[in-house]
This record gives C-alpha cells, sequence and structure tokens, in this order.
C-alpha cells in the first residue's frame, strides 16, 4: 500500500525541482506551494489539523507573495542555472542517499521525510550560490523546508507551535525575496520644476553582465498624489509611489541574456492581466 | 497573557504601518503609536507571564521585557530622529514585525521553535535594505542581503537541530561542532563580522540610514543572546571537532574587534564609521558564544543590552549629523561640533556607553568577556580594541573642532531661532501655520533627500521660502481667517510663529532626541534601568538549555500532546547569578547533560 507520507514526500521534491527549474513566477510558484504544502504531509503521523491548516495556508500565502511580486513587478528567471535534467538528477541522488543513510538511529520520523528533507537541501546549494536573487530566495525557501523536514524526521513531529513558525518563516522568506527581486526605480528629483525622472536601474549584480543595460523610461510629472507642481521636495516623500500612467509606455531596450545564464530579466510593468512576454 | 498582547500589538503595528506607510501624515504617526505601544506592552512582560501556545510554552523574565523594551525605546527614539532627518517608511512595519518574531524568540522554551522565529524575524527585517534611490548608484546590496538571508536561516535551523540533540548513530560531537559553526555562522553572517563584512559594508554605503540597526544591532543582538544561551551548557563538550570550531570562533572574533574598529577609523563616510564601529562591537557578541562558559552569560547580556542602545544611539548620531549638514562626508563636516554641541555632548555618551571606564558595569563586562574567551596572551586585543574606539570616536570629536567648512557654515545648527517679526499676521505666518504648507516647508528634512535637496530645505528654512511668499495675500487660511474674529487677534500671529519656529529648529529637536537616545543608552550600560537585575537572569531558553530537553525516542502518537519542557525542575535554581556552582558542583547548576552517555528522560507535566 502506498503510504501519504512517501507520495506527500514525492511531491514536496517535485515541486522544489520545479521551483528551482521554471522560467516564469506562476509555474515557480505552484512548484513553491506543492513543495510548501506536501512537506507536512510527509510526517509520520500527520500533523494536527490546525498546524497543518496554518502550513497549507503559509504555503499559499508564500507562493501568492511570490507569484505577485513577480507580476507586478515583472520579474522573470531564466530557470535553473544547470538545467532541469541535472536539477532532477541532483534531487534524485540525493532522495536516494535519504532512503539509504541512518545518521539517527532509531530515526524517530519516517525515512521519507528525511530523503525528502535531504533533497531539498541539495536543490538549494545551486540557487543560493547564483547571482539572482529571486533563485536565493527560492533557495534559501527551500533549504529551510528542506531543514525543517529534517529536524522533523531526526527529532519527531514537530510541535503545533513549531509548525506555525515554520510557516512563517516561509512566508517570510518569500516575501522578502520578492521585494528583494524588484527592479529597483531610481529617481531623481529636479527640485526646480518639480519633475522627476524615473529610470528602472537593471542591476548588475542581480541580473548579472547581460542584462545590465540601464534603460530609460520616462521624464514626466510626478505621480498626482504628490505635489508635484509645487514641490519636488514633497513628491520625494512619495518615493515608493511608482506612478501608473507612464509606464504602459515604458519600453525596454536591452540586450537580451543568454539562456543559462542565471540572470533575472525584468521589464517594465505591464497591465495586471497580462503577461509579460517572453 | 502580556507575551500574547506584546505579540498582538507587534503584528497589529506592523499590519498598521504597513497599510498606512503611503500616507505621508498619517504613516508615522501611525508607526510612532505602535512602536510606543509596543513598548508599553514590552515593559509588561514579567518573569511570572507565560501562556502555551500549541504545545510550546512561553515564558516572560525580566531579562527579555528589559532587552524588548529597550530595543523598541531605541528604534522609537531613531524613529524620532528619522522624523527630522529622513522618515524610512519600510522601517517601523518591519522592525515591529521583527520585534514580534523576536518576542517569540525571547520567550520560547523550545529550541526548535526560539531559532526558527528567529530566522523569521531576521528574514523580514531584511526588507528595509532596499531604498528607492535618489541617485545614480546601483542598489547592488540585495544580492549580498540575499546571500545573508540564506546563510542565516541555513545557520540557525542546522543549528536548531543540533542542539535539540538527536540521538545520532555515531559520535555526536562532530554534529555538535556544526551546530556550534551554524550559531558563530548565523551570529557572524548577520552581524556583519570580518568575513562576511562586505553586505555590512553595501549597507551603509547604498541602504536606508537607519537601516543598520536593525539588521546590524537588534537582531544580531538577540541571536546572539540565543547562542549565549546554549553556548555554556550545550557545548562545553571537550572534543576536538567542537575545540577547533570555537577557536575559529575565537578568530572571527578578534578580527572582527580589530578590523572593525580599524575600518571605522579609516572610512570617512559617516554612516560607514557607524556600520564598522558597530560590526567591531559586534565581535563581543562572537567572543560570548566562543567562550563556552557560563561565567559568560551575565556581561554577554549587559553587553548586548549596552550594545543595542549604544550602536542605535551612533546610527541615529550619524543622521543626525549627515541631515544637519547635508554630508556625511567627513572631510566636509569639519567644525561640525561647533555647531552642533549637543550631538557632540551624544557623542561623549555614546562613546562612553560603549566603552566605560575601569570599574563600570560595560567595561568590567567588555573585560570578562576577553578574559573568559581568549587565551591570556591575547589579552591585549581588548586593550587594543579600546583603543583603536577611542581614536575612532577621538577623530570625530577633533575633527568637529576643527575650523567649520563651507558646508558646515552655511548649515543653521542647532542655534534655538525664532520667527522673523510678523507685523500684523502675514501672509507668511498664515502660510506657515497651514498645515499643508508647514508640510511643505518641513517636507525636504523628511524625505530621503539627497545633497542638494537638503540644502534646498535649509535655505527654506532660513528665509521664508518662495512657496510661501508666492501665495496670494488675499488667500489667508481659514483658521487665521477667523482666529481674529473669535477675540484674540495675537493668536495666529503667536501660532505662526512657534510654527513657523519648531519648523526652523529641526536641527535642534533632532539633536534633542539623538541626545535622549544616547542617554539610554548610558543608563542601560551602566546598569541602570534594570539591566543589571535583568542581567543576572537571562531568558527562559536560557533555562530550557539548562534543563536540556532530550527528544523522546520514538514518535509521539497523534492523540497524545507532544512532550513539553518544563521550567518546573528549573525553578528552584534558577535564575541565579552566572557562574555560581550549582547543586551538582559544575558551573551551569546541572548535571552537564552533554557529557553524559545516557541521556535524561523528558520531563513531561
Amino acid at each position: 500500500m502506498i503510504e501519504l507520507a512517501a507520495v506527500a514526500a514525492l511531491a514536496a521534491v517535485a515541486g522544489g525541482v520545479v521551483a528551482v527549474t521554471a522560467r516564469n513566477g506562476r509555474t515557480v510558484a505552484f512548484g513553491l506551494a506543492v513543495a510548501f504544502a506536501a512537506a507536512p504531509l510527509a510526517a509520520s503521523p500527520l500533523p494536527g489539523q490546525l498546524s497543518l491548516f496554518a502550513r497549507i495556508a503559509g504555503a499559499l500565502l508564500a507562493a501568492d507573495l511570490l507569484w505577485v511580486g513577480t507580476r507586478v513587478n515583472a520579474v522573470r528567471s531564466e530557470g535553473s542555472a544547470i538545467g532541469f535534467a541535472a536539477e532532477a538528477a541532483v534531487a534524485a541522488t540525493a532522495f536516494l542517499i535519504g532512503l539509504w543513510i541512518a545518521p539517527v538511529k532509531p530515526l524517530p520520523g519516517p525515512v521519507g521525510e528525511q530523503a525528502a528533507g535531504l533533497a531539498l537541501v541539495a536543490l538549494a546549494v545551486i540557487p543560493i550560490v547564483g547571482r539572482d536573487v529571486l533563485r536565493l530566495g527560492i533557495g534559501a525557501a527551500l533549504l529551510a523546508l528542506g531543514l525543517s523536514l529534517l529536524r522533523e524526521a531526526w527529532l519527531g513531529p514537530a510541535a503545533s507551535f513549531e509548525q506555525f513558525a515554520v510557516a512563517a518563516l516561509l512566508v517570510a522568506i518569500l516575501g522578502a525575496t520578492s521585494m528583494l527581486a524588484a527592479p529597483v526605480v531610481e529617481r531623481s528629483s529636479d527640485a526646480e520644476f518639480g519633475r522627476f525622472e524615473e529610470r528602472e536601474t537593471a542591476l548588475s549584480a542581480v541580473a548579472g553582465a547581460a542584462s545590465a543595460g540601464t534603460v530609460a523610461a520616462a521624464a514626466g510629472p510626478a505621480t498626482g498624489r504628490g505635489p508635484s507642481a509645487e514641490s519636488a521636495q514633497a513628491g520625494a516623500d512619495y518615493a515608493d509611489d511608482v506612478p501608473s500612467a507612464a509606464d504602459a509606455e515604458i519600453e525596454v531596450a536591452r540586450p537580451r541574456p543568454s539562456p543559462r545564464s542565471g540572470s533575472m530579466v525584468r521589464r517594465t510593468r505591464h497591465p495586471r492581466d497580462s503577461e509579460p512576454r517572453p | 497573557m502580556t507575551i500574547v498582547a506584546f505579540l498582538a500589538v507587534c503584528a497589529g503595528g506592523a499590519a498598521l504601518g504597513q497599510l498606512t506607510q503611503a500616507f505621508r501624515r498619517l504613516g508615522p504617526v501611525v508607526a510612532m503609536a505602535g512602536l510606543a505601544a509596543a513598548c508599553a506592552a514590552a515593559l509588561l512582560i514579567g518573569p511570572a507571564d507565560g501562556v502555551t501556545i500549541g504545545e510550546v510554552r512561553l515564558s516572560g523574565s525580566a531579562y527579555a521585557s528589559t532587552f524588548l523594551a529597550g530595543a523598541i525605546a531605541a528604534c522609537l527614539l531613531l524613529c524620532l530622529v528619522g522624523l527630522g532627518s529622513g522618515w524610512s517608511d519600510r522601517l517601523v512595519p518591519a522592525a515591529l514585525a521583527v520585534f514580534g518574531g523576536l518576542g517569540v524568540a525571547l520567550t520560547a522554551t523550545d529550541a526548535g521553535v526560539a531559532l526558527t522565529a528567529a530566522a523569521a524575524a531576521a528574514v523580514t527585517g531584511a526588507v528595509v535594505s532596499v531604498r528607492s534611490r535618489t541617485g545614480g548608484e546601483k542598489p547592488d546590496n540585495r544580492l549580498s542581503e540575499a546571500r545573508t538571508l540564506a546563510l542565516l536561516v541555513g545557520s540557525l535551523l542546522f543549528a536548531a537541530i543540533a542542539v535539540s540533540r538527536p540521538r545520532w548513530a555515531d559520535q555526536d560531537s562532530t554534529v555538535f561542532a556544526l551546530g556550534f559553526l551554524g550559531l558563530g555562522a548565523a551570529l557572524a553572517v548577520r552581524s556583519g563580522a570580518v568575513p562576511f563584512h562586505v553586505p555590512a559594508a553595501n549597507l551603509g554605503k547604498r541602504g536606508p540610514s537607519m537601516a543598520p540597526a536593525l539588521l546590524l544591532v537588534w537582531i544580531p543582538a538577540a541571536i546572539g543572546l540565543l547562542a549565549v544561551s546554549w553556548s555554556a551548557t550545550t557545548f562545553d563538550l571537550r572534543s576536538d571537532w567542537l575545540d577547533v570550531g570555537a577557536t575559529a570562533v575565537q578568530f572571527v572574533a578578534v578580527a572582527t574587534l580589530i578590523l572593525g574598529a580599524t575600518g571605522a577609523l579609516l572610512h570617512d563616510d559617516l554612516t560607514e564609521v557607524a556600520v564598522y564601529s558597530i560590526v567591531g562591537d559586534a565581535g563581543f557578541i562572537l567572543l560570548a558564544l566562543a567562550s563556552r562558559n557560563d561565567g559568560a552569560a551575565e556581561p554577554a547580556r549587559l553587553w548586548l543590552l549596552a550594545f543595542l542602545a549604544a550602536k542605535t544611539g551612533f546610527v541615529a548620531w550619524a543622521a543626525a549629523v549627515s541631515h544637519a549638514f547635508g554630508s556625511s562626508d567627513l572631510g566636509e563636516l569639519r567644525g561640525w561640533l561647533r555647531r552642533t554641541p549637543i550631538l557632540g555632548l551624544a557623542l561623549v555618551a555614546i562613546a562612553v556607553a560603549t566603552l566605560g571606564w575601569p570599574g563600570s558595569p560595560v567595561y568590567e563586562a567588555r573585560s570578562k568577556l576577553i578574559d573568559l574567551a581568549l587565551p591570556g596572551w591575547l589579552g591585549f586585543v581588548g586593550a587594543a580594541a579600546i583603543a583603536l574606539a577611542l581614536a575612532c570616536y577621538g577623530r570625530l570629536l577633533l575633527v568637529g573642532l576643527l575650523s567649520p567648512t563651507e558646508v558646515v557654515a552655511s548649515a543653521s545648527g542647532e542655534r534655538p531661532r525664532w520667527a522673523p517679526a510678523l507685523p500684523d499676521a502675514t501672509p507668511e505666518a498664515a502660510a506657515i501655520a497651514t498645515p499643508g504648507l508647514a508640510a511643505a516647508t518641513t517636507a525636504a528634512p523628511d524625505a530621503p533627500a539627497s545633497k542638494p535637496k537638503r540644502k534646498t530645505s535649509r535655505a527654506a528654512a532660513a528665509e521664508p521660502s518662495p512657496t510661501t511668499t508666492a501665495l496670494p495675500p488675499t488667500s489667508p487660511p481659514d483658521d487665521a481667517a477667523t482666529a481674529p474674529a473669535s477675540g484674540s487677534p495675537a493668536g495666529p500671529a503667536l501660532r505662526g510663529r512657534l510654527v513657523l519656529a519648531w519648523s526652523m529648529n529641526g536641527t535642534l529637536r533632532v539633536s534633542a532626541a539623538v541626545l535622549a537616545a544616547a542617554a539610554l543608552s548610558l543608563a542601560l550600560s551602566f546598569g541602570g534601568l534594570g539591566a543589571s537585575d535583568a542581567s543576572r537572569g537571562g531568558i527562559p531558553f536560557d533555562v530550557a538549555a539548562h534543563a536540556t530537553p532530550l527528544p523522546t525516542p520514538s514518535p509521539t502518537p497523534p492523540s497524545t500532546p507532544s512532550p513539553e519542557p518544563t521550567l518546573a525542575p528549573i525553578a528552584s535554581h534558577n535564575p541565579r547569578p552566572s557562574g555560581s556552582p550549582g547543586p551538582s558542583g559544575s558551573p551551569n547548576g546541572s548535571a552537564s547533560p552533554t557529557r553524559s552517555s545516557v541521556p535524561a528522560p523528558l520531563p513531561i507535566q
């Protein structure tokens, strides 16, 4: 008979593989949601209903944060630096090793949970050593998930409050990642004329050399919320307000990064119902 | 319930602050109110308070209350400085979320919960490292911050596994060494210790001016507190691997102490000076971890209180000086002390709070940490750190005493200025009395403005601004027009003058806030405000560490609640001055469970 814990462990690893290899935010978020939601089911015995609800709600919230962050800020990723096959091989190898080794005797949790934990930790290594902020955040989330699985496998079922803490940690990681990975709107103000010049800047450290071109975007009045006509200084208080009217007119002209470069391509904001073009 | 109240206030304040941060007036008010409420809630946490949530006991303690209240009060003062020198929208919501996470971490008795909550808090704080730039610099601190985040999470969660002591098949000292290194790495990475100092340096260069206080002071201090709690008991094994790990942490600590202070001495940018000074002093937290001695717990706790208040004050001081003169370059700030003597007084107070003098609590705490953590022949490190720090502070003061540069001479300084004569409720006074225009006058100091904008704001404050004079005289504000009819003709003029005076003395207000932060740090450093007594007790995590809850060998049935670490056996002999021999004769007062070959059963209530 197929055990739920084993299926959940496999699902968690599969979700992790999808997350680290997918190229668009929606698929990445889906993979993470699957991994996060399946991970608590890999424990034996299953956590309580409230803990399970918290973990699944946290998984959905974390994935949604990442998805919204990548969609609104038009953050896209070039996917895994080593490719789907290599990532899958890494995960499978680590999973098998996890099934084989026995560092803790007797093992309080299911061996599948240990294997899934090891596989997720192994999957997290490549993104963490890369130079892509989005990938780094995904790697950190998978690392946290993998270590939480290992902890449960080696120490037994976690307390309910610890499940809440793990859910909060995963939400925090992906929330912070979506903010860190968002493109920066540089804003230089002209105090005399009360006009702002905005530029979307490709971060060289983040995006890699291939996509490091700076894109001149729009020069126009500030957002209508700020007292743009009267005072540029007061308008600077709205530093986080991104003008919406000019966004649709912004065009990006930068060399396309080479695939497999581990870089991230960012474009300006798109209408909410449209996907960034590849 | 006070713990729950504190967590609720932090969560609510963070949510409200996030929701209102787009509102220019409401946002700071909500943020400050949230901080004040959180500070009050933290002060109410007492040693007898406790709550069990999800099979995990959250227990209050005097030290947790003092630590949280001190950190939140320092944050409140920093925000007061920020109101005048550049408000950071993201700081307060992130800080409240961090304090909520740290509240869980400092009151939890379960290692997994405490370290996971600390990791979540540290991750949440990372959002303040990014800001919308007004210049052309490439804000590449995101990558380093994301790496820091990943390393921190991995290190803390691995340490949570190691200190919980799974039943390793082989000798577990290697795993303990890795757990010890995990805690040390988490601490070193987040505090910017020397091999990991690049993110901190990037934060100083390109991050918001207030961000170092959250990311390099408050969070590392809390992580250090958790690490020190386990240092003396769990890691007091005498194994080769652990000795190697401790030596590595000692090496990092010494390098951080010396090179951090040297960096603060050599850099010319005030924000970088503050960052490197923080990094250097964070070396003492690493020393406390490396000592693996129960006697280091009390001085480490006192040092952490002094560290978080004094370094927050230093960050506030750097922001205030940068705002007052529109520059953070020390070369342009010659003579700053002549124009802002209150800030000079605050700097002296911060230096005293950080270093103390022989016999003072903070000095003795630093000395004891060096004595316990380092071999005798490295005792000079303490003196070297003090000498370098003195040189750094002395350099800042000396530069302030030189003849003022043009930048400094043109600044308004702290000298109180009053509104110009307003013969008969001029439009200027009326316009200043109008909230919107008053806000326009003071908007520039609040905004994260670049250098030219700050100069413009000072010029606007020094003389009637074009904005106000450009108003048509025939359109006075409503209150100014209606007030004379109520029978007090001097009312609007007086109020206008007061408002104008208030808006013209922004530097004075900021300096007063910095001085208050320095006073808080002085009080905590010298054991005041209950810091000395609280440092003797520790946090519930100390108790749990001494109790060393061991895992049950078999999985718990689903219908049976998980075993709960209890404080009851410890309550009889804890809190107790650290270092005093316990009933078992061991320094920590308990038979060291790490040395026992047979695991003790977990006490179950």
